[in-house]
Protein backbone atom coordinates (compact mmCIF):
# COMPACT_ATOMS: atom_id res chain seq x y z
CA UNK A 1 0.00 0.00 0.00
CA UNK A 2 1.62 3.28 -0.99
CA UNK A 3 2.71 5.95 1.70
CA UNK A 4 0.12 8.10 1.84
CA UNK A 5 1.43 11.60 4.00
CA UNK A 6 -1.87 13.36 4.80
CA UNK A 7 -3.31 10.25 5.95
CA UNK A 8 -0.65 9.55 9.04
CA UNK A 9 0.03 11.96 12.27
CA UNK A 10 2.18 14.48 11.56
CA UNK A 11 5.24 15.87 13.57
CA UNK A 12 4.69 19.14 14.69
CA UNK A 13 6.30 21.69 12.76
CA UNK A 14 7.64 24.69 14.40
CA UNK A 15 5.93 27.85 13.89
CA UNK A 16 8.05 30.09 11.21
CA UNK A 17 9.14 33.37 13.16
CA UNK A 18 8.42 36.56 11.58
CA UNK A 19 12.35 38.30 10.79
CA UNK A 20 10.90 40.84 9.05
CA UNK A 21 12.08 43.82 11.39
CA UNK A 22 10.37 47.56 11.91
CA UNK A 23 12.42 50.58 11.39
CA UNK A 24 13.29 50.54 15.21
CA UNK A 25 15.40 47.38 14.23
CA UNK A 26 12.85 45.51 16.46
CA UNK A 27 11.48 42.25 14.47
CA UNK A 28 7.68 42.65 13.66
CA UNK A 29 5.22 40.24 15.85
CA UNK A 30 1.82 38.91 14.70
CA UNK A 31 -0.57 39.93 16.81
CA UNK A 32 -1.32 37.33 19.95
CA UNK A 33 -4.60 36.08 18.51
CA UNK A 34 -3.68 35.45 15.18
CA UNK A 35 -0.18 34.00 16.71
CA UNK A 36 -2.09 31.47 18.68
CA UNK A 37 -4.51 30.55 16.21
CA UNK A 38 -1.21 29.78 14.09
CA UNK A 39 -0.04 27.62 17.07
CA UNK A 40 -3.24 25.87 17.15
CA UNK A 41 -3.77 25.06 13.63
CA UNK A 42 0.10 23.78 13.06
CA UNK A 43 -0.43 21.28 16.32
CA UNK A 44 -3.15 19.85 14.51
CA UNK A 45 -2.64 16.24 13.54
CA UNK A 46 -3.57 15.98 10.06
CA UNK A 47 -3.21 18.56 7.04
CA UNK A 48 -6.97 17.54 6.24
CA UNK A 49 -8.06 18.51 9.66
CA UNK A 50 -6.00 21.71 9.09
CA UNK A 51 -7.87 22.30 6.18
CA UNK A 52 -11.03 21.96 7.63
CA UNK A 53 -10.10 24.23 10.23
CA UNK A 54 -8.86 26.65 8.54
CA UNK A 55 -11.82 26.92 6.19
CA UNK A 56 -14.86 29.69 6.34
CA UNK A 57 -16.89 26.83 6.79
CA UNK A 58 -16.95 24.07 9.47
CA UNK A 59 -17.94 20.69 7.96
CA UNK A 60 -19.15 18.48 10.86
CA UNK A 61 -19.77 18.19 14.60
CA UNK A 62 -16.35 17.45 15.37
CA UNK A 63 -14.49 20.04 13.67
CA UNK A 64 -16.93 22.09 14.99
CA UNK A 65 -15.99 21.19 18.73
CA UNK A 66 -12.17 21.69 17.89
CA UNK A 67 -12.95 25.25 16.23
CA UNK A 68 -14.68 26.83 18.89
CA UNK A 69 -11.41 26.48 21.41
CA UNK A 70 -10.12 29.61 18.75
CA UNK A 71 -13.14 31.63 19.12
CA UNK A 72 -12.13 33.93 16.69
CA UNK A 73 -12.54 30.79 14.58
CA UNK A 74 -16.01 30.62 14.09
CA UNK A 75 -16.59 32.94 11.55
CA UNK A 76 -13.54 32.09 9.80
CA UNK A 77 -9.66 31.75 10.54
CA UNK A 78 -7.77 35.43 10.46
CA UNK A 79 -6.87 36.46 6.92
CA UNK A 80 -3.16 36.78 8.75
CA UNK A 81 -3.38 33.04 10.01
CA UNK A 82 -3.77 32.27 6.52
CA UNK A 83 -1.24 34.05 5.27
CA UNK A 84 1.12 31.99 7.25
CA UNK A 85 -0.10 29.06 5.47
CA UNK A 86 -0.24 30.29 2.12
CA UNK A 87 3.85 31.26 2.77
CA UNK A 88 4.66 28.05 4.76
CA UNK A 89 2.96 25.67 2.29
CA UNK A 90 2.95 27.53 -0.88
CA UNK A 91 5.80 25.22 -2.14
CA UNK A 92 3.41 21.94 -1.34
CA UNK A 93 1.77 19.63 -3.47
CA UNK A 94 -1.08 21.22 -5.97
CA UNK A 95 -4.08 20.29 -3.88
CA UNK A 96 -2.81 21.57 -0.95
CA UNK A 97 -2.31 25.40 -2.95
CA UNK A 98 -5.57 25.22 -4.65
CA UNK A 99 -7.47 25.07 -1.46
CA UNK A 100 -5.42 27.41 -0.24
CA UNK A 101 -5.78 30.00 -3.13
CA UNK A 102 -9.25 29.34 -3.20
CA UNK A 103 -9.55 30.53 0.61
CA UNK A 104 -8.04 33.63 0.09
CA UNK A 105 -10.08 34.15 -2.99
CA UNK A 106 -13.33 33.41 -1.07
CA UNK A 107 -12.10 36.56 1.66
CA UNK A 108 -10.66 38.95 -1.02
CA UNK A 109 -12.89 38.85 -3.88
CA UNK A 110 -15.23 41.60 -2.52
CA UNK A 111 -13.06 43.38 -0.82
CA UNK A 112 -10.94 44.64 -3.79
CA UNK A 113 -13.79 44.68 -6.00
CA UNK A 114 -14.93 47.52 -4.07
CA UNK A 115 -11.49 49.33 -3.76
CA UNK A 116 -11.44 49.12 -7.70
CA UNK A 117 -15.09 49.70 -8.48
CA UNK A 118 -13.99 53.58 -9.71
CA UNK A 119 -12.47 51.80 -12.45
CA UNK A 120 -14.61 50.80 -15.73
CA UNK A 121 -15.43 46.89 -16.22
CA UNK A 122 -12.20 46.17 -18.04
CA UNK A 123 -9.61 48.17 -16.02
CA UNK A 124 -11.42 46.38 -12.53
CA UNK A 125 -10.89 42.64 -13.63
CA UNK A 126 -7.78 43.32 -14.97
CA UNK A 127 -6.46 45.30 -11.81
CA UNK A 128 -7.91 42.72 -9.84
CA UNK A 129 -5.86 39.83 -11.08
CA UNK A 130 -3.30 42.03 -11.06
CA UNK A 131 -3.52 42.09 -7.18
CA UNK A 132 -4.30 38.53 -6.43
CA UNK A 133 -1.03 38.33 -8.95
CA UNK A 134 0.93 40.58 -6.67
CA UNK A 135 0.02 39.31 -3.30
CA UNK A 136 0.54 35.53 -3.80
CA UNK A 137 3.96 36.68 -5.43
CA UNK A 138 4.69 38.38 -2.32
CA UNK A 139 3.02 35.63 0.15
CA UNK A 140 5.26 33.11 -1.35
CA UNK A 141 8.26 34.38 -1.84
CA UNK A 142 11.00 33.29 0.01
CA UNK A 143 13.80 35.77 -1.14
CA UNK A 144 12.13 39.05 0.59
CA UNK A 145 10.75 39.15 3.72
CA UNK A 146 7.98 41.60 2.88
CA UNK A 147 5.78 38.80 2.54
CA UNK A 148 5.52 39.04 6.03
CA UNK A 149 3.94 41.79 6.19
CA UNK A 150 0.85 39.58 5.00
CA UNK A 151 1.14 37.71 8.63
CA UNK A 152 0.59 41.13 10.46
CA UNK A 153 -1.76 43.38 9.05
CA UNK A 154 -3.36 41.99 5.90
CA UNK A 155 -6.02 44.26 5.32
CA UNK A 156 -3.61 46.84 5.46
CA UNK A 157 -1.50 45.45 2.87
CA UNK A 158 -4.10 44.63 0.73
CA UNK A 159 -5.52 47.78 1.22
CA UNK A 160 -2.48 49.29 -0.23
CA UNK A 161 -2.18 47.05 -3.01
CA UNK A 162 -5.29 47.60 -4.54
CA UNK A 163 -4.77 51.42 -4.17
CA UNK A 164 -1.73 50.90 -6.23
CA UNK A 165 -3.34 49.00 -9.13
CA UNK A 166 -6.21 51.46 -8.88
CA UNK A 167 -3.86 54.04 -9.82
CA UNK A 168 -2.40 51.79 -12.45
CA UNK A 169 -5.13 51.42 -14.14
CA UNK A 170 -6.64 55.28 -14.02
CA UNK A 171 -4.17 57.09 -16.08
CA UNK A 172 -5.19 60.83 -14.38
CA UNK A 173 -4.93 58.64 -10.97
CA UNK A 174 -7.61 60.66 -9.56
CA UNK A 175 -8.24 58.29 -7.16
CA UNK A 176 -9.61 60.54 -4.36
CA UNK A 177 -11.88 62.22 -6.44
CA UNK A 178 -13.98 59.48 -8.26
CA UNK A 179 -13.98 57.68 -4.76
CA UNK A 180 -15.26 60.28 -2.68
CA UNK A 181 -17.63 61.24 -5.26
CA UNK A 182 -18.85 57.64 -6.22
CA UNK A 183 -23.08 57.55 -5.85
CA UNK A 184 -22.60 54.45 -3.76
CA UNK A 185 -21.22 56.28 -0.96
CA UNK A 186 -24.39 58.66 -0.21
CA UNK A 187 -25.60 57.48 2.94
CA UNK A 188 -29.00 58.31 4.23
CA UNK A 189 -29.47 60.82 7.73
CA UNK A 190 -31.57 60.09 10.12
CA UNK A 191 -31.64 63.93 11.24
CA UNK A 192 -29.63 63.40 14.52
CA UNK A 193 -27.48 65.96 16.08
CA UNK A 194 -27.18 69.49 14.51
CA UNK A 195 -24.68 70.28 17.38
CA UNK A 196 -21.27 69.38 15.61
CA UNK A 197 -20.73 72.38 13.28
CA UNK A 198 -21.05 74.51 16.58
CA UNK A 199 -17.92 72.86 17.50
CA UNK A 200 -16.46 73.47 13.80
CA UNK A 201 -14.87 77.24 14.53
CA UNK A 202 -14.21 79.40 11.99
CA UNK A 203 -11.29 78.55 10.10
CA UNK A 204 -8.43 77.07 12.44
CA UNK A 205 -7.47 76.48 14.88
CA UNK A 206 -9.77 73.75 14.50
CA UNK A 207 -11.09 71.27 17.39
CA UNK A 208 -8.73 68.05 17.98
CA UNK A 209 -11.88 65.81 17.38
CA UNK A 210 -15.33 65.74 17.33
CA UNK A 211 -16.10 62.69 19.65
CA UNK A 212 -19.30 61.47 19.07
CA UNK A 213 -20.86 63.17 16.10
CA UNK A 214 -18.60 62.32 13.77
CA UNK A 215 -20.68 60.09 11.58
CA UNK A 216 -23.16 63.41 11.46
CA UNK A 217 -19.96 64.97 9.79
CA UNK A 218 -19.18 62.17 7.95
CA UNK A 219 -23.01 61.37 6.39
CA UNK A 220 -23.26 65.21 5.79
CA UNK A 221 -19.66 65.23 3.43
CA UNK A 222 -20.99 62.41 1.94
CA UNK A 223 -24.03 64.05 0.58
CA UNK A 224 -21.77 66.68 -0.30
CA UNK A 225 -19.65 64.81 -2.05
CA UNK A 226 -22.20 63.30 -4.57
CA UNK A 227 -24.24 66.56 -4.92
CA UNK A 228 -21.76 68.50 -5.13
CA UNK A 229 -24.07 71.98 -4.27
CA UNK A 230 -23.04 75.79 -5.22
CA UNK A 231 -19.09 75.60 -6.00
CA UNK A 232 -18.35 73.03 -3.85
CA UNK A 233 -15.76 70.21 -5.36
CA UNK A 234 -14.29 67.08 -4.30
CA UNK A 235 -11.27 69.04 -3.05
CA UNK A 236 -12.75 71.03 -1.16
CA UNK A 237 -14.89 68.70 0.89
CA UNK A 238 -11.73 66.50 1.09
CA UNK A 239 -9.38 68.50 2.59
CA UNK A 240 -12.20 69.53 4.59
CA UNK A 241 -12.34 65.92 6.04
CA UNK A 242 -8.40 65.71 6.38
CA UNK A 243 -8.32 68.22 8.80
CA UNK A 244 -12.10 67.68 10.45
CA UNK A 245 -11.97 63.69 10.64
CA UNK A 246 -8.26 62.79 9.99
CA UNK A 247 -6.41 66.20 11.85
CA UNK A 248 -4.09 66.67 9.19
CA UNK A 249 -2.85 70.46 9.16
CA UNK A 250 -3.10 73.18 7.02
CA UNK A 251 0.12 74.07 6.95
CA UNK A 252 1.39 75.58 3.92
CA UNK A 253 2.04 74.69 0.01
CA UNK A 254 5.32 72.91 -0.01
CA UNK A 255 5.60 71.74 3.25
CA UNK A 256 4.68 67.92 2.77
CA UNK A 257 2.53 66.54 5.09
CA UNK A 258 -0.03 69.61 5.20
CA UNK A 259 -3.16 69.79 3.02
CA UNK A 260 -2.15 72.54 1.63
CA UNK A 261 0.77 71.28 -0.01
CA UNK A 262 -1.26 68.11 -0.78
CA UNK A 263 -3.70 69.94 -2.82
CA UNK A 264 -0.69 72.22 -4.32
CA UNK A 265 -2.80 75.72 -3.07
CA UNK A 266 -2.22 78.23 -0.63
CA UNK A 267 -3.13 78.00 3.62
CA UNK A 268 -5.86 81.22 2.71
CA UNK A 269 -7.64 79.17 -0.14
CA UNK A 270 -7.77 75.97 1.97
CA UNK A 271 -9.16 78.21 4.57
CA UNK A 272 -11.41 79.36 2.04
CA UNK A 273 -12.46 75.93 0.94
CA UNK A 274 -13.48 75.08 4.90
CA UNK A 275 -15.73 78.28 4.95
CA UNK A 276 -17.65 77.05 2.10
CA UNK A 277 -17.36 73.82 2.93
CA UNK A 278 -18.85 74.63 6.50
CA UNK A 279 -21.34 76.53 5.09
CA UNK A 280 -22.69 74.02 3.17
CA UNK A 281 -23.04 71.27 5.72
CA UNK A 282 -24.82 74.35 7.91
CA UNK A 283 -27.36 74.25 5.04
CA UNK A 284 -27.68 70.31 4.89
CA UNK A 285 -28.21 70.16 8.55
CA UNK A 286 -30.43 72.25 8.44
CA UNK A 287 -32.29 71.02 5.52
CA UNK A 288 -32.48 67.44 7.55
CA UNK A 289 -33.67 69.36 10.77
CA UNK A 290 -36.58 70.14 8.84
CA UNK B 1 6.99 24.67 4.15
CA UNK B 2 9.01 27.69 2.65
CA UNK B 3 11.80 29.31 4.66
CA UNK B 4 12.78 33.06 5.81
CA UNK B 5 15.79 34.26 6.22
CA UNK B 6 16.16 32.87 9.99
CA UNK B 7 16.89 29.68 7.74
CA UNK B 8 19.48 31.68 5.14
CA UNK B 9 21.36 34.10 7.00
CA UNK B 10 23.31 35.20 3.76
CA UNK B 11 19.68 37.23 3.77
CA UNK B 12 20.16 40.47 5.90
CA UNK B 13 17.08 41.04 8.06
CA UNK B 14 15.34 43.04 5.86
CA UNK B 15 15.33 43.35 2.03
CA UNK B 16 18.28 45.10 0.78
CA UNK B 17 18.09 48.76 0.28
CA UNK B 18 14.65 48.89 1.57
CA UNK B 19 14.91 52.10 3.21
CA UNK B 20 16.04 53.35 -0.58
CA UNK B 21 12.57 52.17 -2.00
CA UNK B 22 9.37 54.41 -1.32
CA UNK B 23 7.27 51.35 -1.85
CA UNK B 24 8.98 49.60 0.98
CA UNK B 25 8.28 52.97 3.30
CA UNK B 26 5.14 52.98 2.16
CA UNK B 27 4.29 49.12 3.14
CA UNK B 28 5.89 49.20 6.38
CA UNK B 29 3.53 52.68 7.11
CA UNK B 30 0.74 50.81 5.82
CA UNK B 31 1.75 47.62 8.22
CA UNK B 32 2.62 50.12 11.30
CA UNK B 33 -0.53 52.05 11.29
CA UNK B 34 -4.45 51.39 12.65
CA UNK B 35 -6.83 51.57 9.81
CA UNK B 36 -7.39 54.17 8.87
CA UNK B 37 -4.63 56.43 9.64
CA UNK B 38 -4.39 59.42 11.54
CA UNK B 39 -2.25 62.52 11.49
CA UNK B 40 -0.49 61.39 14.67
CA UNK B 41 0.30 58.13 12.71
CA UNK B 42 1.70 60.21 9.90
CA UNK B 43 3.79 62.90 11.88
CA UNK B 44 6.89 60.04 13.03
CA UNK B 45 7.30 58.62 9.65
CA UNK B 46 6.86 62.02 7.88
CA UNK B 47 9.90 63.31 10.48
CA UNK B 48 11.76 60.05 10.21
CA UNK B 49 11.52 59.85 6.11
CA UNK B 50 11.63 63.42 4.73
CA UNK B 51 12.40 62.82 1.41
CA UNK B 52 9.33 60.83 1.18
CA UNK B 53 7.07 62.93 3.39
CA UNK B 54 4.62 63.47 -0.48
CA UNK B 55 4.26 60.08 -1.27
CA UNK B 56 3.56 59.52 2.73
CA UNK B 57 0.78 62.22 2.62
CA UNK B 58 -0.82 61.13 -0.73
CA UNK B 59 -1.31 57.84 0.49
CA UNK B 60 -2.29 58.86 4.13
CA UNK B 61 -4.86 61.21 2.38
CA UNK B 62 -5.98 58.89 0.12
CA UNK B 63 -6.92 56.10 2.76
CA UNK B 64 -7.95 58.54 5.26
CA UNK B 65 -10.53 60.08 2.88
CA UNK B 66 -11.81 56.52 1.29
CA UNK B 67 -12.68 55.65 4.66
CA UNK B 68 -15.06 58.58 4.72
CA UNK B 69 -16.66 58.56 1.74
CA UNK B 70 -15.98 54.91 0.53
CA UNK B 71 -16.88 52.58 3.33
CA UNK B 72 -17.80 48.88 2.52
CA UNK B 73 -21.58 48.31 1.76
CA UNK B 74 -22.75 45.62 2.65
CA UNK B 75 -24.15 43.23 -0.14
CA UNK B 76 -23.52 45.49 -3.34
CA UNK B 77 -20.84 43.41 -4.73
CA UNK B 78 -21.57 39.84 -5.69
CA UNK B 79 -18.87 37.05 -6.22
CA UNK B 80 -18.38 35.24 -10.11
CA UNK B 81 -17.15 32.09 -9.85
CA UNK B 82 -15.18 33.02 -12.96
CA UNK B 83 -13.56 35.24 -11.63
CA UNK B 84 -12.79 33.69 -8.57
CA UNK B 85 -12.03 30.32 -10.75
CA UNK B 86 -9.86 33.00 -12.86
CA UNK B 87 -7.96 34.39 -9.64
CA UNK B 88 -7.42 31.09 -8.23
CA UNK B 89 -5.23 29.93 -11.58
CA UNK B 90 -3.50 33.36 -11.14
CA UNK B 91 -2.66 32.52 -7.53
CA UNK B 92 -1.35 28.91 -8.39
CA UNK B 93 0.69 30.55 -11.11
CA UNK B 94 2.28 33.01 -8.40
CA UNK B 95 2.77 30.21 -5.88
CA UNK B 96 4.63 28.22 -8.30
CA UNK B 97 6.79 30.78 -9.51
CA UNK B 98 7.74 31.20 -6.17
CA UNK B 99 10.58 28.94 -5.90
CA UNK B 100 12.12 27.61 -2.26
CA UNK B 101 15.46 28.65 -0.98
CA UNK B 102 17.62 25.90 -1.59
CA UNK B 103 18.38 23.85 2.07
CA UNK B 104 22.44 24.35 2.68
CA UNK B 105 22.85 21.66 5.04
CA UNK B 106 20.58 19.89 7.21
CA UNK B 107 22.73 20.36 10.44
CA UNK B 108 22.08 24.60 9.43
CA UNK B 109 18.40 23.65 9.00
CA UNK B 110 17.87 22.22 11.94
CA UNK B 111 20.12 24.85 13.42
CA UNK B 112 17.72 27.47 12.28
CA UNK B 113 14.84 25.81 13.85
CA UNK B 114 16.24 25.91 17.13
CA UNK B 115 17.68 21.95 17.41
CA UNK B 116 20.54 20.67 17.05
CA UNK B 117 21.54 17.39 15.10
CA UNK B 118 21.13 15.08 17.67
CA UNK B 119 17.50 16.67 18.43
CA UNK B 120 16.60 16.26 14.97
CA UNK B 121 17.42 13.01 14.55
CA UNK B 122 15.85 11.92 17.42
CA UNK B 123 12.56 13.59 15.77
CA UNK B 124 12.45 11.55 12.70
CA UNK B 125 14.11 8.67 14.83
CA UNK B 126 17.06 8.19 12.77
CA UNK B 127 20.45 7.64 14.37
CA UNK B 128 23.45 10.84 14.15
CA UNK B 129 25.11 7.89 11.82
CA UNK B 130 22.47 8.11 9.68
CA UNK B 131 22.04 11.64 10.01
CA UNK B 132 25.24 12.30 9.21
CA UNK B 133 25.68 10.10 6.21
CA UNK B 134 21.84 12.33 4.98
CA UNK B 135 23.61 15.50 5.58
CA UNK B 136 26.36 14.64 3.79
CA UNK B 137 24.32 12.83 1.58
CA UNK B 138 26.30 9.83 1.00
CA UNK B 139 22.74 7.82 0.58
CA UNK B 140 21.39 6.98 -2.63
CA UNK B 141 18.40 9.50 -2.73
CA UNK B 142 16.11 6.94 -4.60
CA UNK B 143 16.33 5.12 -1.72
CA UNK B 144 15.35 7.59 1.31
CA UNK B 145 11.82 6.70 1.67
CA UNK B 146 8.97 9.42 1.36
CA UNK B 147 8.16 9.09 4.64
CA UNK B 148 11.15 10.24 6.21
CA UNK B 149 11.41 12.87 4.13
CA UNK B 150 8.55 14.14 4.75
CA UNK B 151 9.55 13.99 8.35
CA UNK B 152 12.81 15.65 8.14
CA UNK B 153 10.91 18.50 5.81
CA UNK B 154 8.13 18.92 9.06
CA UNK B 155 10.99 18.85 11.55
CA UNK B 156 13.18 22.00 9.82
CA UNK B 157 9.89 23.60 8.48
CA UNK B 158 10.97 23.14 5.06
CA UNK B 159 8.97 21.67 2.10
CA UNK B 160 9.50 18.17 0.99
CA UNK B 161 10.76 18.96 -2.39
CA UNK B 162 13.32 21.21 -0.62
CA UNK B 163 14.71 18.06 1.51
CA UNK B 164 14.53 15.80 -1.42
CA UNK B 165 16.59 18.54 -3.54
CA UNK B 166 18.65 18.31 -0.87
CA UNK B 167 19.11 14.91 -0.69
CA UNK B 168 19.95 14.69 -4.37
CA UNK B 169 22.75 16.85 -4.25
CA UNK B 170 26.53 15.50 -4.51
CA UNK B 171 28.36 14.04 -1.71
CA UNK B 172 29.95 16.66 0.92
CA UNK B 173 33.25 16.22 2.33
CA UNK B 174 33.20 16.61 6.62
CA UNK B 175 32.32 19.69 7.93
CA UNK B 176 35.91 21.29 9.48
CA UNK B 177 38.03 18.33 8.06
CA UNK B 178 41.76 19.39 7.35
CA UNK B 179 43.50 17.93 4.45
CA UNK B 180 47.37 17.67 3.82
CA UNK B 181 46.96 18.26 -0.32
CA UNK B 182 47.15 21.44 -1.67
CA UNK B 183 43.99 21.61 -2.58
CA UNK B 184 40.77 19.98 -0.50
CA UNK B 185 40.08 16.63 -2.29
CA UNK B 186 36.55 16.30 -4.18
CA UNK B 187 33.94 13.91 -4.15
CA UNK B 188 32.30 12.37 -7.39
CA UNK B 189 28.73 12.59 -7.79
CA UNK B 190 26.47 9.88 -7.35
CA UNK B 191 29.84 7.40 -6.61
CA UNK B 192 29.83 5.09 -4.05
CA UNK B 193 26.57 6.45 -2.52
CA UNK B 194 24.99 3.87 -0.02
CA UNK B 195 21.50 2.05 -0.17
CA UNK B 196 19.61 3.85 2.69
CA UNK B 197 18.13 0.43 3.77
CA UNK B 198 21.63 -0.73 3.78
CA UNK B 199 23.04 1.56 5.59
CA UNK B 200 19.73 1.23 8.62
CA UNK B 201 20.82 -2.60 8.34
CA UNK B 202 24.02 -2.01 9.18
CA UNK B 203 24.12 0.45 11.76
CA UNK B 204 24.66 -1.39 15.05
CA UNK B 205 23.45 2.00 17.26
CA UNK B 206 19.45 1.98 15.63
CA UNK B 207 17.04 1.27 18.06
CA UNK B 208 15.99 -2.66 16.87
CA UNK B 209 12.62 -1.21 16.86
CA UNK B 210 13.35 1.87 14.83
CA UNK B 211 15.28 0.00 12.67
CA UNK B 212 12.40 -2.97 11.76
CA UNK B 213 10.18 0.05 11.21
CA UNK B 214 12.58 1.34 8.54
CA UNK B 215 13.75 -2.10 6.77
CA UNK B 216 9.81 -2.44 6.62
CA UNK B 217 9.28 -0.03 3.85
CA UNK B 218 12.12 -2.07 1.98
CA UNK B 219 10.96 -2.36 -1.43
CA UNK B 220 10.41 -6.11 -2.11
CA UNK B 221 13.15 -6.32 -5.04
CA UNK B 222 16.08 -4.30 -6.26
CA UNK B 223 13.78 -1.71 -7.16
CA UNK B 224 15.47 0.68 -5.31
CA UNK B 225 18.86 0.92 -6.64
Amino acid sequence: MPYRAHDRPMLTPPVVPLTRCTEAGAVYTRRPEREAEIHYLVALPTRTVQQECLSTRAPDDAIVGSVSRVPSMAEGTHAESLAYFVRECCHDDESAGNWLAAQVMARTELFILHHLRGLNETHREAAHDEVIGKIFHEMCDDTHTSGEYYQVSFWNVLNRRCMDAYKRHDGKSRWEARHIAHPTAVHRSNGELLDPLDRIADGDPLPDTLPGEDDVVQRGLRYLCTHLPGNLTTEKIGAFSLRYLSDLPIGECGKPGTIADHYGVSARTITNWFTAVRDALEAWIQEEAA
Amino acid sequence: MSNSNTRNPSIPDNDANDANVPGAILDAFAVSVSSPPTYADLAPWLARYPQYARALTDYAAAWMLASVFDPMPDGELTSDPARVARGIAIARKAMAAAAPLPITSLVMAAQQTGQGPADLAARVKITMTIFAKLDRRLLRAATIPERLIDDLAVAVGRGAEAVRMYLQGGATLPAGAMYSAASAPSVRRGEGKEDFFDAIASDETMDAEDRAAWLALAPPSDAAS
